[in-house]
């Protein structure tokens, strides 16, 4: 008899093992997934980027660095969020992401408030809609921001939560990192140009 | 037959197969105790006492009680785990979501192609899904319930097959969640996986004792025995699983042939795997187990859990000569034949419209359909599509699908909204209104099924966000229309399972417990569109009548809320019910012949909220895209 109940006690435990592996490779597999949705937004925003440093350039020659700012700025941000991409949750790859959209961020947002002082710009269509696809954009990107940092909190909470935290350690489940609010200290603290 | 027998037929498949479980559990309870007794008979006879009695009632309770126990909880965690829905299992093969977002021409036609088939089928968009590492030619369906269900495809399906033969696989898939296949596989899986349970005992028994010298014997002898009736057992029960399978994928090929009225697609998918090396194989280690899922053979195994591709292209195309075109060869494409596809009856009435006819329609589709969802698709407009791709502006195409016509209402709502969304949610949906509320009132399910992929990507907490402005949209006015207030309780019912995946629901069989909740929903109906009390009560009657209810029925004036709670208990009553009470919908609705679009729809609508698929009606002529 103590032979079947140690059997059953032993099938209990490779049970419950077997549940909480799965349940943490699901919680992670959320979270990467979810990521792929802030890449597609961010992409977008990547690609309007350039049309808009184009349209920008027939009228503002006298603002190069601040477009050649823009431009650097995206290239690092793209080159930021290739490697994020490849390893979602990495605290490294997110701290580098958050950083070169927060540049990104605000070099746009210098671009744009030295744009209200060209009255043939801000009159311009093209300009309008690219602007308004950007905060569209940047809209999206805050909402799929959102479900990734969700996911990323559950997947945390269920590796931290015992019993799990007995076999996140030696499955190699290691924490994964938030993804920041892109918006940075300086464009916080600039003054919105209102006429 | 039709969907109802289908899902009988479904039913009665796992009757059976619980039958054959039940007796392959027995013989491997007598045989455990037989191995154990002969352990202990061996060890008796070494010691000189007495011989036991063959027959020890209390060994044997207890390894009845051990391996039942075993094999059932074995059995109930690979359901479990099985149950958490379709994404669970693609992404445990490799499998990785795409979305409409994609840039990928042969990912948009993929997406494109599953929209389409479920458009025209009336379940809402399943989750489509890669499996990237694999080159061979496959696909599958997965999840418990049409609400979670996954379609996939493998590399080699998505880059090698044209649109028509991508078209046939995804119709063959669809065959299986609509006929209730796949409740049926996870079943199989779970029982396969219980049985396997007593095999890995005897390893695990076979390697402790190895190395333990002191008594080793008895535990090695034991752990043989145990592997034996395992793999026996499994053995036993894969042959039931391939009979069964085998019947199945027959018939879906069959639907597919029928929902894409185009043999050819579906053949010629067929002999491409035929022709091309690699054929149907999956690679991934964790095939094996959801092996009959595939819609086509995916590992070589003694038991086919597919018919062979020659009988299956046979059946469909006679003509073939058992030789198939290699990878580099041109195909001859089969040209439909013209009878088998029918135009859409252009500028029809609804009159024709026979409400008897609804509830057979529900779970088929065909060639017509699927150009009907084709036009469907065509007549949204680009703005609005493009805001389906993620879960901001699908959610935004949501509210604004809830939004009232009239002004002050809409300015109330539109409050509501902004104190609940973060705000580029409440200007886009109002950019929106205007688009979404001159569509056709065809187009108005469809949307809302467009937007549920999309919104099946929000975190947990954004979707209780959504869920709760979608019930304060809905509240803010009192005189929301019943259309609209269906609609709230499809978004609820088809987004739930993606959230919340499957808890098993025992059914409701008896038509009786549920007579109040039928006569609300009736009266509620009756009330819709029938402006004085007569014509209200012969609607009323109208639709009571055609249930197997002994009457007479007086008709209440229920409030949305009692309506609500009536249709989620209807929702989950047995499917016989459910036939027979969308037949009674569709009789009040429809009871005066005088068939509006909007009327035909909120059959529709109605059938959604039982979860029933119910194609659109192609009755009608053509579709309203502007103004």
């Amino acid at each position: 008899m103590t032979g079947m109940i140690i059997l059953g006690i032993l099938i209990a435990a490779v049970v419950a093992l077997a549940l909480m592996y799965n349940n943490l490779v699901t919680l992670r597999n959320r979270f990467k997934n979810a990521f792929a949705q802030i890449d597609v937004q961010l992409k977008r925003r990547y690609d309007l980027i350039p049309n808009l440093v184009e349209v920008v350039k027939k009228y503002m020659q006298h603002e190069r660095e601040t477009l050649e700012a823009v431009i650097k700025a995206r290239n690092s941000a793209v080159s930021a969020n290739n490697q994020a991409a490849g390893n979602p949750g990495d605290p490294g790859a997110m701290k580098n992401l958050s950083a070169a959209e927060g540049m990104l961020s605000g070099a746009l947002g210098r671009l744009f408030a030295l744009s209200e002082s060209y009255p043939d710009l801000k009159a311009n269509q093209n300009m309008a809609q690219l602007q308004e696809e950007l905060s569209s954009t940047e809209n999206r990107v805050a909402f799929a921001r959102q479900a990734f940092n969700d996911a990323v909190m559950s997947y945390n909470i269920g590796r931290e939560k015992f019993p799990a935290n007995l076999i996140s350690g030696m499955f190699h489940f290691t924490e994964a990192q938030l993804l920041e609010s892109t918006e940075s200290p300086e464009e916080k603290k600039a003054p919105k140009v209102t006429f | 037959m039709n969907f109802f027998e289908h899902q009988q037929e479904s039913k009665q498949k796992t009757a059976l197969l619980a039958g054959c479980f039940a007796l392959a559990v027995a013989a491997i309870i007598l045989s455990v105790y037989a191995v154990i007794m002969s352990v202990i008979f061996s060890q008796n006879s070494d010691s000189g006492a007495a011989p036991a009695p063959w027959f020890n009632p209390d060994v044997f309770t207890g390894v009845a009680i051990t391996v039942l126990m075993i094999i059932l909880g074995g059995s109930l965690f690979k359901i479990i785990a099985m149950g958490r829905g379709g994404p669970y299992i693609a992404e445990s093969l490799g499998g990785r979501p795409i979305s409409q977002a994609t840039t990928d021409v042969d990912e948009l036609k993929f997406i494109h192609v599953v929209e389409e088939m479920a458009l025209a089928s009336g379940i809402s968009v399943p989750a489509a899904y890669v499996l990237d590492r694999e080159p061979g030619i496959n696909a599958f369906a997965a999840g418990y319930r049409p609400e979670d269900a996954v379609v996939a495809v493998t590399d080699g399906c998505l880059r090698r097959l044209s649109r028509d033969e991508l078209q046939g696989v995804v119709a063959h898939e669809f065959s299986h969640i609509l006929n209730g296949d796949m409740r049926l596989n996870i079943r199989l899986i779970g029982m396969i996986s219980g049985i396997l349970v007593i095999a890995s005992i005897g390893n695990i028994l076979l390697r402790t004792s190895s190395n333990s010298r002191k008594n080793g014997m008895p535990f090695i002898a034991l752990g043989l025995a145990f592997i034996v009736i395992g793999y026996v057992g499994v053995l036993a029960a894969r042959i039931i699983q391939s009979a069964i399978s085998r019947q199945r994928e027959f018939l879906a090929d069959a639907s597919a042939v029928q929902f894409t009225r185009n043999p050819s697609g579906i053949a010629q998918a067929l002999k491409k795997i035929g022709g091309f090396a690699k054929g149907s194989k999956i690679r991934s280690p964790r095939a094996s187990e959801t092996s009959h899922m595939f819609f086509s053979t995916a590992i070589s195994s003694l038991f086919a859990t597919h018919p062979a591709l020659t009988e299956r292209i046979q059946r469909i195309d006679p003509s073939f000569s058992r030789e198939f075109p290699t990878a580099g060869d041109t195909l001859k494409i089969m040209t439909p034949d013209p009878s088998l596809v029918s135009g859409l009856a252009a500028n029809r009435n609804f009159r024709g419209f026979q409400p008897e006819g609804v509830s057979q329609s529900v779970g088929t589709m065909d060639g017509g359909h699927v150009k009907f969802s084709l036009m469907l698709l065509d007549a949204i407009p680009g703005a609005v599509r493009a805001e389906l791709n993620d879960p901001l502006g699908a959610s935004a195409v949501v509210f604004a699908l809830l939004l009232d016509t009239n002004e002050t209402e809409k300015k109330n709502q539109m409050d509501a909204l902004s104190k609940m969304m973060p705000e580029p949610v409440g200007s886009l949906t109002e950019n929106l209104h205007a688009a979404v509320n001159s569509l056709d009132a065809r187009l108005k399910l469809p949307l809302l099924d467009l937007s549920l992929p999309a919104l099946r990507r929000m975190s947990d907490r954004q979707y209780q966000d959504f869920l709760r402005a979608v019930k304060i949209l809905a509240e803010a006015d009192g005189k929301l229309s019943l259309f609209e207030f269906t609609l709230q309780i499809i978004i609820r019912s088809r987004l739930e399972a993606a959230f919340h995946p499957a808890t098993a629901r025992v059914p409701r069989k008896n038509i009786d417990d549920l007579t109040d909740d039928i006569i609300r929903l009736i009266s509620r109906l009756a009330m819709e569109g029938h402006a004085d009390p007569a014509a209200e009560k012969n609607a009323f009657s109208a639709g009571m009548n055609i249930l197997p209810l002994p009457g007479p029925f007086e008709m209440g004036n229920p409030s949305f809320q009692e309506v609500e709670t009536a249709i989620l208990q209807l929702a989950n009553a047995a499917p016989g019910i459910r036939k027979s009470v969308l037949d009674a919908c569709a009789g009040c609705i429809l009871f005066d012949r005088q068939v509006t679009a909007e009327e035909a729809e909120l059959v529709r609508a109605v059938s959604y909220a039982l979860d029933l698929p119910t194609p659109p009606f192609l009755e009608g002529g053509r579709l309203k895209t502007e103004g």
